[in-house]
């Protein structure tokens, strides 16, 4: 075993532990820029088949040394923290796409292919996965099953634990396992025990999902609507009257305010040709209706009021204003955006000729006004920058953090509501409502802060944690789940509302499947502080 | 205001690792409480139950707390102890439909939780089970599974349920967004490859194939050769079926050659489009589908350990 150990390509170069000795979780950008020290793992692995994992594995008992996979680094919550003993099991290697069945409507890859790269081949054989996570470029398939990620075209084609139908991975006792909803031997039930595990009980090194045929063709428009009330009535309408839209997204009044004012239209309706998934993307320049653009969006309007000559300037007092947010939301409060929701649906030719109308009619009997294609067109072709770009808000002593959360709708106002009143004083917070299902929706919260250098109670640090624990609290008490796309990592095991026979399961099957409580201990809460 | 129901030590006379266990009185009738005193004894005297020896009378049909409509999130709050069929008419009565076609299983749905996986995936939102300790576990509310491991596969599922099912949100769908539409595809291979067609659309409430035949359940505007109405489909395809479903077994929506199998053995194929989830009912009882229980808070390993062996069991190193 030590032989096929030292046979798998590993480094102890600190560039090398460097570039995986955390994700992108946003704290941890914080702390950089305060010079608190970065923790880095002993040792990175590059295994290149599922022998190799094991191995390493293995010798990880042996030695009593914690093990955190990693795939691609895009996760936000701090799902990949390693110690300094810790060894990290990077699976980038294991990239091969293993099966495409097109009878069976399946394709088996390995974990650590980029999302993007899986796409395309999906896409040059007729097919698509349907899985569009902005962060596609640069995350994993492995790191989407661990995470119960979404992506973009969720309402249509399900989360990507709809698609997953078999798992393959290496649990901490360095056994293969295995489960697949068709085999009755092993209990369905099980794939959905290893979807979302995050590392806690397996490597995932292998999975197979479901993949549907590429759309022929598109439409998406956007519309505007009186009250956020009025657009998430609309959203729930929409998706019980059976028009599966691709897309949904709903954003609140003040994101809607910040990305600028689009005309009425009265354009008619216009079916595109190719689906949403062959959509072309432009990933420079600034773009509207995403998340980062937070800070962006505030300088903008900022220099509209031509109070400073400077850029700079400016950003420096967006800067200083993110660091006063009560100010902050009391002048922002004078923005009166109208919310914004971009659908898209599709489909063939003659099929989209049919439902467009309809499902444009429908929004409009809700009170909706029409405002063309301009807003859907301008989202698809923006549609992934999310992942790439740090907000410039951290260079001038701000910070920006996503929260995705999902509850039933009679809880989705309430609750958007109850979120922005408690972090009223200690950040201006964004809200947009996608990922929309028939009995609920998802609600991602962007939270934009400041605060004085150091780690005193004014600190970005000190407000970036209250802010967070805010936000869960809040989250937790109207009954909402704390993650979901992102996965739950270290950063919001607070928030996980545990009752003790669920919390039970979950440590014994821990415990089983991972003895010596090596395999990512922390996240979900498990195994924390064993080794 | 909803009333609950503390369950002490001194109501059930055997001993609790929590002092108090507060259950909603929704799901604390008499029946549930002589279940969970059972349990606990079962506990005391190592002596597990098999689900198959637990027999749990409906409650009467004039309960309204029963089956409880969710306008706003198109769920149903529905005691477990009812059977599908007696939720399906029920929720018929007040105007809804399961994602699910008459006939249904006469099966109550806490067992059926435990045998057909199918109806976890794509008709349970949420699930109240019951500890073997008697404590009460609510799963997370949320459009999907959400965070972590699913924990209601895990408490359901097979090899070793760990908790019995005693209310569950199920997704329904009011009648006015939808309506039947049965064909006749002329062969088994037709009536997969339109079964697969509806899925791919991800539009329809239900559709579900048996022979030849397709049935869906979808907005006013599905595409239909032959048009027939829910109450009329006597002497269909689906009035010849039986509504003895024990089990199902879980497939991928879009995974033909395995709905043409089981439509030439003469096996139901159900799918829910909108949950991208599809199985196949099964009329017999599969291997572990009258599973043990065994205890939440001390034997967890054993059912871990369950769970672990079946997941490292020899599997074909096919990929």
């Amino acid at each position: 075993m030590l032989d096929l150990v030292r046979s798998v390509p590993s480094s102890k170069d600190p560039i090398d532990c460097r570039m995986v000795a955390h994700d992108l979780w946003p704290r941890r950008f914080l702390e950089r820029r305060e010079e608190l020290p970065v923790t880095m793992p002993a040792m990175v692995y590059w295994p290149r088949n599922d022998d190799e994992v094991a191995a390493v594995v293995l010798q990880a008992r042996v030695d009593r040394r914690p093990i955190v996979p990693f795939g691609a680094g895009s996760g936000v919550c701090a799902g990949v923290s390693p110690g300094s003993r810790s060894w990290v099991v990077d699976l980038k290697r294991l990239d091969r796409i293993v099966e495409l069945d097109p009878d069976r409507r399946t394709v088996t890859v390995e974990a650590g292919i980029i999302g993007d790269r899986l796409e395309e081949f999906l896409n040059s054989r007729g097919f698509t996965l349907g899985h569009f996570p902005s962060s596609i470029y640069c995350s994993t398939v492995g790191g989407w099953v661990a995470t119960r990620s979404a992506g973009q075209l969720s309402s249509r084609y399900g989360k990507i634990e709809d698609m997953t139908l078999a798992v393959w991975g290496v649990d901490g006792r360095g056994e293969r396992i295995h489960a697949a909803v068709d085999d009755m031997a092993t209990g369905p039930g099980l794939v959905q025990m290893l979807v979302g595990s995050e590392g806690a009980l397996c490597l995932i090194t292998r999975m197979k999902l479901r993949i549907s045929p590429l759309a022929t063709h598109r439409f998406v428009r956007g519309v505007s609507f009186p009250t956020l009330q009025q657009g998430l009535a609309a959203m729930r309408n929409v998706m019980a009257s059976g028009q599966s839209p691709s897309v949904l997204r709903l954003y609140d009044p003040l994101d809607s305010a910040l990305a600028g004012n689009h005309p009425t239209s009265s354009e008619p309706l216009r079916v595109h040709a190719g689906g949403l998934a062959q959509a072309r993307v432009e990933d420079s320049g600034p773009g509207e209706h995403d998340e980062p653009t937070l800070f962006d969006s505030l300088v903008r309007r900022v220099e509209e009021l031509a109070i400073f000559s400077r850029p700079r300037a400016t950003r420096a007092v967006v800067g200083e204003l993110l660091g006063r947010p009560g100010i902050a939301n009391s002048l922002l409060d004078r923005f009166d955006g109208k919310p914004r929701l971009v659908v898209g649906i599709e489909g063939d030719a003659d099929d989209l000729a049919r439902r467009g109308p309809r499902l444009l009619d429908m929004l409009k009997g809700q009170g909706a006004t029409d405002l063309g294609d301009g807003p859907g067109e301008k989202w698809l072709r923006h549609r992934h920058r999310v992942s790439y770009r740090m907000s410039r808000a951290f260079a001038v002593g701000g910070w920006v953090d996503t929260c995705e959360v999902a509850c039933g709708w009679d809880e989705v106002a309430p609750l958007y509501t109850a979120v922005r009143e408690a972090l009223r004083d200690t950040a201006v917070v964004l809200c947009h409502f996608s990922h929309a299902y028939h009995d609920g929706c998802s609600l991602y919260f962007t939270f934009a802060g400041g605060g004085t250098a150091g780690n005193g109670p004014r600190s970005a640090l000190s407000r970036y944690d209250l802010c967070w624990e805010r936000a869960l609290t809040t989250v937790r008490r109207h009954g909402a789940v704390v993650a979901h796309h992102h996965g739950v990592g270290r950063s919001k095991v607070k928030g996980l509302r545990h009752s003790a026979g669920n919390k039970a399961l979950l440590q014994a099957l821990k415990r089983t499947l991972d003895p010596d409580l090596i395999l990512n201990p922390g996240v979900l809460g498990l195994g924390a502080g064993a080794t | 205001m909803p009333v609950s129901k503390t369950i002490t030590k001194s109501t059930v006379g055997t001993v609790s690792k929590a002092a108090r266990t507060v259950i909603d009185v929704a799901v604390a009738d008499d029946a549930i409480m002589a279940l969970v005193e059972r349990l606990r004894l079962s506990r005391v005297r190592k002596s597990p139950l098999h689900a198959a020896s637990i027999v749990l009378t409906p409650p009467p049909a004039d309960d309204l707390r029963s089956v409880i409509i969710d306008v706003d999130n198109g769920l149903a709050d529905v005691d477990a102890r009812l059977s599908l069929h007696a939720i399906g008419y029920r929720l018929k009565q007040q105007g809804y439909w399961l994602p699910m076609l008459r006939p249904w299983s006469s099966m109550p749905l806490w067992r059926l939780a435990m045998t057909a996986p199918f109806v976890v995936d794509a008709l349970i939102q949420r699930g109240t089970l019951l500890s073997v300790d008697g404590d009460v576990i609510d799963t997370p509310r949320a459009p999907r599974h959400a965070a972590g491991p699913s924990l209601l596969h895990g408490l359901c599922a097979r090899p070793s349920p760990t908790a019995l099912l005693v209310r569950a949100h199920l997704r329904v769908v009011p009648r006015t967004h939808a309506r039947l539409v049965v064909t006749d595809w002329g062969s088994a291979n037709a009536a997969a490859r339109a079964f697969v067609t509806v899925t791919d659309a991800a539009r329809a409430v239900c559709v579900e194939a048996f022979g030849s035949n397709l049935a869906v359940l979808a907005d006013d505007h599905g595409a239909a050769d032959v048009d027939v109405d829910v109450d009329s489909d006597r002497g269909s395809a689906w009035g010849s079926m039986s509504a003895r479903v024990m089990g199902s077994r879980s497939i991928g929506p879009g995974d033909r050659p395995a709905i043409v199998k089981a439509l030439c053995a003469g096996q139901r194929v159900v799918g829910v489009p909108f949950m991208q989830r599809a199985g196949v009912l099964l009329s017999t009882t599969a291997s572990g589908a009258s599973p043990l229980l065994v205890d939440v808070s001390t034997a967890t390993t054993q059912a871990a350990s369950a769970i672990a062996a079946a997941l490292t069991r020899p599997q074909e190193r096919d990929q």
